[in-house]
């Protein structure tokens, strides 16, 4: 989610630890020790300059490149795509199945969505397909549908439905209807149909009874702001986008009579963020070839997962400064940028250490719900010696084949 | 700093400003360029480094472009959901220029050249949500050569919707708008159809100027009365940006005379006033009403406007009137359309929309647009504008710049849409045509005026040598498209419309003075109600100079002696 209410508080040692407010994944992150670290070169410690020559002279030869993982901040993402420009390489986050199962149903049929704020505010019934939403979104609960305030709604008051496999106990005011979530768009469907009055064939829809699924389209027709949410992660890999599809339109039907939104929900290593500095940077979205001509996007052809299995890069870069983007065990050349302590599965051509953007320096990041930009901020200095990923990718920019860019018209603010 | 002046010789420099001020007789002139700035002539002996001879070509100053929507989080989704226009419209990089794509949501990139190809040296974002408002200025970081502003969008947040429904004073809700403009770096703020976005979310479909919200029972005209006192009170020089309720409603004209007399003299901008100007006559009871609004501008000297012109073409219209968006998504072409309900501050609708010239309502927005611009007398109070995209993309303005300097192109034009409006419509009974000078003043002194840049939108010295250069061509639309030199900051950035060089421009905010204890209310606001919290909501402005991408601009605020307007 990207959440900016944390406590972080800081030892003597100069470690964080996460006091108030975080998930199991914020206090793993904010943990990591500010470890001293070393380049390296296929194993063998090296100078950042031995290193970075390294790295250029692997990748000036790439005849089809790829600049991966992007788990960074908004201006590393953004020196990763100018790489990539220079390159001719093709852009991908490491964890965008779950980004492009909604954005392949956006480019079909739109989306009708809200974010963390006004469902916080205003939702009194979500029906939530997916599964393990304590891991997923592990502060959706606490956050969005009990909030300690609410000012439409009785704060604590939300019902819901989850829809999904799964056992355990589940929140108070919630029911969860057991399904296999490879039926989530005929689910959804039933429930469209359901909600527009009409009555679907059969008993059973993907496992739920139809009359359980008429509860569900009545409560959505009678709730002041209904909320169908979805953990992408969660869905059938091969069509997740379907399902969402189908939750599009049962949110647009719901919307004839009420107010209804989307929730999507998951999504790590700042893949949304790298999804959007992509967009606004070169019209398009990951999984796109950059610099070889216009960028050219191909959802399936441009994943960059597939194009490692099919041996079809011949040189990587791989970033991965936040926490979100594991290394690929992969025997492409691969130049890494990584936080110290990054587990790897081999030791790669090349290894540069970056320091972590909002603990060793300050930049900005995107929510989950995407409209926030979050400020980052430097909260320790005791890794002050490494450089961050934006300065590595630059200077591997400068010893590639230039072309020039652009220079500040006036060099100084007049503030 | 340097000290050698450019000359550019010999121009016949299109500065309506110095007019007014005598100091031309519209002959030929020199221009002395320095340290990014129009120098005054210099002594004899100066050290002149570069010599342009312009030959009697046209001078203006770079154009202002007042509202477009060229970045933020609603531009960056039209960006995402329409993948066939970026694969249509793609370049590579150069050497000089970034790779890109898009036509009329390109991307941050060429934005900024194809602004800068066209003289443009200035475009402001009409619709930053505050909420949003970190996101719109990374993006617009992105953009290069063009100095950029924005709009913080208010008047359906629910902070002062629910500050007025408990009766705030107006000195509480003008601190409010002042801490909003500096924590979002703004220029100015919109109003988007005031208190219709948020009644939207407690489902209510359409809402009038003088009916009560759902749930905090106060009024449009309340909002917008109160936001325009609020800019007025607090020297913001550019007026409360307005658009207007019930957009694309046949019969919203009487909605906008409604709110044009609810200002009551109060300066305000109506922006894109041609899907505000529709009357209700006619055998389809859609029908042109400009001519009522028209006379009602000119008869309110405290109003501008900003047209919002459509061109016939495929587009998308993004809009934070989600309101007026889900009404319309029907009539998404492709189809597929994005709502968005956006943190108790606005919301967010696009719908991907084709206007043909055969279509009669299509054809009739288009003579409505033209109507306004050319029944509206006064050129220093109607800016050009396509409301990029939603009319058409900015690309478009040579062309629209031909229809107002060209009325024999026009009723060509005109002789092409659908007969029923081309029949019935007063356009082709309109003799006017725009001179060089109206232009001039309507792209360059109007808008700089109505923004409060004193120093953008003319050519005198201690100008920011922001200077087009066109070749004097009949057709109007080759002379605007490719202008033969175009400086930015004194730097030549295009020659013969093709970029030659590139760079960054400013951030251009506001900054009135106003009573920080505004944050003692607003802090607990944000712990208990958003998802931001206030430390993290404001924005820096390392955020914005940090990168080396261009300088921070401060408007002056207005004070007693200014005269506004």
């Amino acid at each position: 989610m990207a959440c900016d209410d944390l406590t972080v508080a800081r030892a003597r040692t100069g470690q964080l630890r996460v006091t108030a407010n975080g998930c199991a994944r914020a206090r793993t992150l904010f943990a990591l020790p500010a470890l001293p670290a070393h380049c390296f070169i296929k194993g063998r410690a090296v100078p950042l300059d031995e290193a970075l020559d390294a790295a250029a002279a692997l990748l000036r030869n790439a005849i089809s490149p790829a600049v991966g993982g992007l788990a960074a901040d908004t201006e590393g993402i953004s020196a990763a795509l100018a790489l990539a420009e220079r390159l001719g390489a093709v852009v991908d986050h490491a964890t965008s199945d779950s980004l492009f199962h909604g954005l392949r149903a956006l480019q079909v049929t739109g989306a009708m969505t809200a974010t963390f704020g006004e469902l916080r505010n205003r939702a009194d019934l979500f029906v939530l397909f997916g599964t393990e939403f304590d891991r997923h979104a592990p502060r959706l609960f606490d956050r969005i549908v009990r909030p300690p305030t609410a000012l439409f709604r009785e704060a604590g008051a939300a019902r819901g439905y989850l829809i999904g496999p799964g056992d355990g106990p589940m929140p108070e005011g919630f029911e969860r209807l057991s399904a296999d979530l490879i039926h989530a768009p005929a689910i959804a469907a039933a429930l469209s149909q359901l909600v527009a009055g009409e009555r679907p064939r059969g008993q059973r829809v993907g496992g739920i009874a139809m009359e359980d699924l008429a509860r569900v389209a009545t409560a959505l027709r009678e709730a002041r702001f209904g909320v169908v949410g979805w953990v992408a992660a969660t869905l059938d890999p091969v069509a997740g986008d379907v399902a969402i599809e189908a939750f599009n339109r049962l949110v647009v039907t719901a919307n004839a009579s009420t107010r209804c939104a989307g929730l999507p929900l998951g999504g790590k290593g700042n893949a949304l963020g790298a999804n959007y500095v992509c967009a606004w940077q070169y019209g398009v979205p990951l999984r796109s070839r950059l610099g070889a001509g216009p960028p050219e996007h191909d959802p399936l052809r441009y994943r960059l997962k597939s194009l490692l299995a099919g041996g079809e890069v011949d040189a990587l870069v791989w970033l991965s400064a936040l926490n979100g983007a594991e290394v690929p065990d992969t025997r492409t050349p691969m130049v890494v940028l990584a936080r110290p302590g990054q587990p790897l599965p081999y030791d790669p051509e090349v290894l540069i250490p970056v320091v972590i953007p909002g603990l060793d320096h300050a930049g900005s990041i995107h929510r989950g719900d995407g409209v926030a930009a979050l400020p980052l901020r430097r909260l320790r200095s005791a890794a002050a010696t490494l450089p961050t990923a934006a300065t590595v990718l630059n200077a591997l920019l400068d010893r590639l084949p230039a072309s020039p860019l652009p220079v500040p018209i006036r060099e100084t603010a007049h503030v | 700093m340097s000290d050698a002046y450019t000359l550019l010789r010999g121009g016949r420099v299109c500065d309506p400003t110095w007019i007014a001020d005598g100091a031309t007789d519209g002959g030929l002139r020199d221009l002395y360029l320095k340290d990014g700035r129009i120098a005054a002539t210099p002594s004899e002996g100066a050290r002149i480094g570069e010599v342009i001879d312009l030959d009697g070509r046209i001078v203006m100053a770079g154009a202002i472009d007042i509202h477009s929507h060229i970045g933020g989080g609603k531009v960056n989704l039209a960006r995402l959901l329409l993948p066939e226009e970026h694969r249509e419209h793609g370049s590579g990089p150069d050497g000089l220029r970034r790779s890109g794509s898009g036509l009329f949501t390109p991307s941050s990139f060429i934005t900024g050249y194809r602004y800068a190809e066209m003289g443009y040296t200035a475009a402001f974002e009409p619709a930053m949500l505050p909420s949003n408002a970190r996101h719109t200025h990374l993006e617009l970081a992105d953009v290069p050569i063009i100095d950029k502003g924005c709009y913080a969008v208010l008047g359906n947040d629910d902070f002062l919707l629910e500050r007025l429904a408990a009766g705030a004073t107006q000195s509480e809700v003008n601190d409010y708008v002042a801490w909003i403009l500096h924590a979002t770096q703004a220029v100015g703020v919109k109003v988007v159809n005031p208190g219709g976005i948020s009644a939207f979310k407690f489902n209510q479909r359409r809402l009038d100027l003088d009916e009560a919200h759902p749930h905090y029972g106060i009024t449009p005209r309340r909002i917008l009365t109160t936001l325009a006192t609020a800019l007025s009170d607090l020297g913001v020089p550019h007026p409360l940006h307005i658009h207007c309720n019930n957009l694309g409603i046949p019969g919203n004209e009487a909605v906008t005379r409604d709110t044009i007399a609810a200002l009551d003299g109060l300066p305000a901008h109506l922006t894109h006033l041609q899907f505000h100007s529709y009357g209700t006559e006619g055998d389809r009871h859609f029908s042109s009403a400009a001519a009522e609004i028209a006379e009602s501008v000119n008869h309110s000297p405290n109003i501008s406007v900003d047209i919002g012109q459509i061109i016939f073409g495929q587009t998308i219209t993004a809009s934070a009137d989600i309101m007026s968006q889900f009404r319309n998504s029907g009539l998404a072409s492709p189809r597929k359309w994005v709502c968005t309900d956006i943190e108790c501050d606005g919301g967010c609708g696009l719908v991907p929309f084709r206007y043909r010239d055969k279509a009669f309502v299509n054809a009739l927005q288009w003579a409505i647009g033209l109507e306004l611009f050319l029944l509206i007398e006064d050129p220093w109070r109607v800016y050009l504008t396509t409301d990029h995209p939603n009319g058409g993309p900015f690309t478009s303005y040579p062309h629209l710049i031909r229809l107002l300097m060209d009325r024999s192109f026009r009723n060509e034009q005109l002789a092409r849409i659908n007969p029923d409006v081309a029949a019935h419509s007063r356009l082709g009974s309109i003799d006017r045509e725009y001179t060089l000078e109206e232009i001039a003043i309507m792209t360059r002194a109007g808008p700089a005026r109505v923004l409060g840049l004193r120093d953008r939108g003319h050519l005198r010295p201690g100008a920011v040598a922001d200077v087009v250069v066109y070749d004097d061509l009949p057709d109007r639309e080759a002379m605007f498209a490719a202008p033969a030199w175009v400086f930015k900051n004194g730097r030549l950035v295009a020659r013969n419309g093709e970029l030659t060089a590139t760079g960054w421009g400013d951030t251009i905010v506001v900054r009135p003075e106003f009573d920080r204890a505004i944050e003692r209310r607003l802090k607990p606001w944000f712990e208990d109600h958003q998802t931001v919290r206030l430390g993290n909501f404001r924005i820096a402005d390392g955020e914005i100079l940090d990168h080396g991408r261009g300088g921070l601009s401060i408007v002056p605020t207005l004070t007693a002696s200014d005269s506004c307007f």
